[in-house]
């Protein structure tokens, strides 16, 4: 493979010896066949704990140790940021679906596309000029002021800390993503609202709100869990970048310094677990949209 | 429809009238000028821009703000931004042209074989495609970039590839809806061949959803171009507004040069809105109830 | 004007008309300018009541139907006046509308497959059309809906069932139960056996039969189905063009038309008894928007003469006591 880690260890000024140089590679199984290689691989891959092999970065802490210690911060970022966009996107796209056309509908899609093309580490840049360097008014680095480890865990009493840690990260996911949301649920709106069923309720005598939302915005969901799986993809990649603007102890940062590195069973290892992670969340996705829209048995 | 149906009849076929309500929408007016204008610049580059940005020794001091001589202020290196920011259009839209067409044409070509031939040849691309769909785009392309080493055809080689299927997907299941149609059938019926159904029949009828979902993509392919070459895996040596920010996420902070970043930044955002804005306008040409006016 | 007084003198009910429409002219605004859906239209219902409203596919009776309910949304105009038990429906506030739809005047609409909301339980429906309308505790409520299911032969335990699990006629009678939730004086039929087999719709109008008898609701019926009308009406009201141009009982009208265009209308019936012979209809098409000069029929009619390209008739009283708008009925000599 180009970029062989070995070439790396072998660079002269660390490794001189040829000896020490096929004790190496007798260390990492470089020097099995490929497909021996391959099969050791996937053998390690499907026990538990996974065994990705060591990590260069941090060697010798296994990449699964690595990438474990840093999961629940990325976890904790775009769970929250998740749901948080997920509701403001919402509301947003039902209110400004009910009147299309309308001078709210027009501003708000002009500013939710703006916001939508901005690259997420650009804002991210920005918030943390304005907000952390500038004003002061939040940290810019790092998950908690303290340092800590396996062995020196947070804390209750270090949460409020660690939520003004990861405030402006959240921003800059919540700004960047909700026009996702946002837009797409305004033109199911707008669809629904045309809906023979609309028309019925309203020769109900309901009232606008109970049309809008018991009815229409009720129907109009369903798509947006979808979207919600469909997302999440989308936010991991917003996060890892995120991360790397506010040095945010997640995987995405870790990605990073594996890329810096050439640390690759640590990005192959990232690789595999931000899938299975992606790949669950899609999953869970379609488990409630079957469970919220009764035409569907699952 | 509850409505009356409409009394004059038209006077100019369907799509002439149609392309006509896409030039005069304000939408596409603002679009097709923020293009053209960054397209110039990117295109006359060598003779427009007042220096080279890879000039050495670099022309001003570093770090150094706006003002008459360097319209955008300096960078770390003393390069001036402004010309960085013009070369770096012909990179950022070269490479998000050449993916957006890449993607569309491979994702097009699958999607309607796919769509029309069905069965076995649809399952089989199908299963393909999910499997790209599936996995998250970013870590994807971080790890077949970092094997592949950084370079601007990688970037555009890894942008592609996380692109197509959707793409592909997308045209499938309109190919799939066209092929029901009667007209598809009565070609089918007067002996003409596969080739003829699809490119005379299918691929027009296409067009339009192919035409706004690849603009839309040049977007995407500029917004993660930007990206991967934020994090170092682009071609650093090359300027382009993504390199310029992963060298001004380092250095322009501390230094207070906000100009250094803020100015490709906006650039990214203008082009990304520019072919959104045009999108959006073919969109909603043609399906009348997503209109805002 | 003048004319409109002859409405007055049927003989039916001496007590106040329920509905009256008055004038009622009612046009959209299209990317081509205004549409005049309905012209000058003008009718009563009296209670207990059926009055068919009949005509083909864009004619405006729907538009019409709408219009009693004020279902029509901001960019179609309505001018003149409705009014229910004395009160002009188009003078309502919004909030008066609210409460005044579905306790007084309810609906069947066109395609009630439709209609129904996919992800709420059809007893879940009728409920809030109840509460909405009622101060009502949630289990006199449920009575009420259970009531009302049974009463169109639907089990009360399906109430628990999604739209999606009934069939095509179960749910025709779910949204007529929901209709008559609130006993209305009036319900606006339209076009409620179009999407059914002869077996239901047969059951269909028994039951509307029913409800007329022991509820004494009045129906206002559209449909384009003559056979279907001629079955169900006390009187008819025949639309053409965005116009009424011939109303009166029943019999008088599909028995004895005196409008031309009822006249045809009721010739392209194909017959079921008698010797086979080739069907009728009416040739040329009907127009929409761009009216002909002078009586709107009178490019299809096999009787116009050149008063019906001049002048546009007015309604008069035929010789059948049906109120017609064909200048036959004061030139009979013309025919």
């Amino acid at each position: 493979m180009p970029g062989s880690p070995i070439t790396y260890f072998a660079n002269p000024h660390i490794i001189t010896s040829p000896a020490a140089l096929e004790a190496l590679k007798q260390r990492f199984g470089l020097d099995k066949p490929v497909w021996v290689q391959f099969t050791l691989y996937l053998e390690n891959l499907f026990s538990w704990p996974p065994n990705f092999g060591l990590s260069y970065l941090f060697y010798p802490t296994p990449v699964f140790t690595v990438i474990m210690e840093c999961l629940p911060w990325t976890l904790f970022l775009v769970g929250v940021s998740t749901i948080i966009t997920a509701i403001i996107g919402i509301l947003i796209g039902v209110v400004t679906g009910s009147r299309p056309g309308s001078k709210l509908d027009t501003s708000v899609i002009s500013v939710s596309m703006i916001l939508w093309t901005m690259p997420f580490f650009w804002l991210g840049i920005i918030l943390l000029w304005i907000f952390g360097l500038t004003f002061h008014l939040f940290p810019i680095a790092g998950a908690a002021s303290r340092g800590f480890s396996a062995s020196n865990p947070l804390g209750i009493s270090d949460i409020p800390d660690v939520l003004w840690h990861a405030f402006l990260p959240m921003m800059t996911l919540v700004i960047a993503a909700y026009a996702g949301y946002s837009l797409i649920m305004r033109n199911t709106m707008v669809n629904e609202l045309s809906q023979d069923y609309i028309l019925m309720a309203r020769a109900k005598g309901l009232s606008e709100r109970a049309v809008l939302l018991g009815h229409a915005a009720r129907n109009a969901m369903l798509p947006m869990i979808t979207l919600i799986g469909l997302n999440v993809g989308y936010v991991v990649s917003g996060a890892l970048l995120v991360e790397i603007v506010f040095a945010y102890p997640g995987l995405g940062y870790l990605t990073y310094r594996a890329v810096l590195a050439h640390d690759f069973p640590l990005l192959q290892g990232l690789f595999f677990i931000v899938s299975v992670a992606v790949v669950t969340a899609n999953y869970l996705a379609d488990l409630t949209y079957a469970f919220f829209d009764p035409r569907i048995k699952y | 429809m509850r409505k009356s149906e409409l009394i004059t009849k038209r006077t100019e076929s369907h799509e002439v009238s149609k392309l006509r309500n896409i030039i005069v929408d304000r939408r596409a007016q603002i679009g097709f000028g923020i293009i053209i204008v960054f397209s110039f610049l990117a295109l006359t580059a060598p003779i427009i821009s007042p220096y080279s940005p890879y000039a050495f020794p670099s022309p001003g001091r570093p770090y150094s703000p706006p003002s008459a001589k360097f319209l955008l202020g300096t960078d770390y290196l003393g390069e001036d931004v402004l010309s960085e920011l013009i070369y770096g259009a012909r990179v950022s839209m070269l490479v998000g042209i050449i993916v957006a067409f890449l993607a569309t044409t491979f994702g097009t070509i699958v999607g309607v074989v796919a769509g029309y031939y069905g069965r076995f040849v649809d399952e089989g691309l199908m299963r393909a495609t999910d499997i790209v769909l599936i996995l998250p785009s970013l870590p994807l392309m971080i790890i077949l970039a970092a094997y592949l080493g950084p370079s601007l055809q990688t970037v555009i080689f890894v942008l592609t590839v996380t692109t197509w299927p959707l793409v592909a997907r997308v045209v499938r299941s309109q190919t799939l809806s066209l092929r029901e149609r009667p007209f598809t059938d009565s070609e089918r019926v007067a002996g003409a061949s596969d080739f003829r159904i699809i490119t005379k029949i299918l691929i027009p009828n296409l067009a339009t959803i192919i035409a706004a979902n690849a603009v839309l993509m040049v977007t995407t392919a500029i917004v993660g171009e930007a990206g991967l070459d934020f994090i170092g895996l682009g071609d650093i040596t090359v300027v382009s507004w993504g390199t310029m920010l992963y060298w001004a996420q380092s250095y322009a902070i501390f230094n207070g040069a906000w100009w250094w970043v803020m100015a490709p930044g906006i650039c990214i955002v203008l082009v990304g809105l520019g072919f959104v804005l045009i999108s959006v306008s073919i969109e909603s040409v043609f399906n009348p109830r997503l209109r805002t006016s | 004007m003048s004319t409109m007084a002859g409405l007055r003198l049927e003989p039916s009910d001496a007590q106040a008309p329920l509905l009256e429409v008055k004038n009622l002219s009612v046009s959209y605004k299209t990317g081509f300018g205004q549409v005049k859906a309905v012209d000058n239209v003008s009718f009563t219902i009296n209670s207990g009541e059926i009055l068919g409203l009949a005509g083909e596919s864009a004619c405006g009776k729907t538009t019409t139907a709408l219009s009693i309910m004020r279902l029509h949304d901001k960019n179609t105009i309505i001018e003149g006046n409705i009014l229910f038990k004395g009160k002009n429906i188009v003078d309502l506030t919004d909030e008066q509308l609210r409460e005044f739809r579905w306790k007084n005047v309810s609906m069947i609409p066109q395609g009630s497959m439709n209609s129904l909301d996919p992800v709420m339980t059809i007893g879940d429906q009728i409920i809030e059309a109840i509460r909405a309308h009622k101060q009502t505790s949630k289990s006199d409520a449920n009575a009420t809906m259970e009531r009302v299911l049974t009463a169109v032969a639907i089990h009360p335990s399906r109430a628990k069932n999604y739209p999606h699990e009934f069939s095509g006629g179960m749910k025709q009678r779910a949204v007529i139960a929901m209709a008559l939730a609130l006993e209305p004086q009036l319900v606006i039929a339209d076009e409620p056996t179009t999407a059914l087999d002869v077996v239901v719709q047969k059951q269909l109008l028994d039951l509307l039969k029913q409800l007329r008898e022991h509820l004494r609701i009045s129906f206002l019926f559209v449909t384009h189905d003559l056979s279907v009308i001629s079955e169900i009406s006390d009187r008819v009201a025949i639309m053409y063009a965005g116009k009424i141009v011939e109303i009166g009982q029943n019999k008088a009208v599909l028995s004895h038309p005196s409008h031309p265009y009822t006249e045809a209308l009721v010739d392209s019936v194909p017959r079921v008894f008698g010797k086979r012979e080739l069907l009728n209809s009416i040739p040329g098409n009907p127009p929409t928007g761009i009216w002909p000069t002078g009586c709107r029929f009178n490019p299809r009619c096999k009787y116009a003469f050149d008063l019906c390209r001049e002048r546009e008739p007015e309604l008069e009283l035929s010789n059948t006591g049906t109120m017609s708008a064909c200048h036959l009925i004061s030139h009979p000599n013309r025919a």
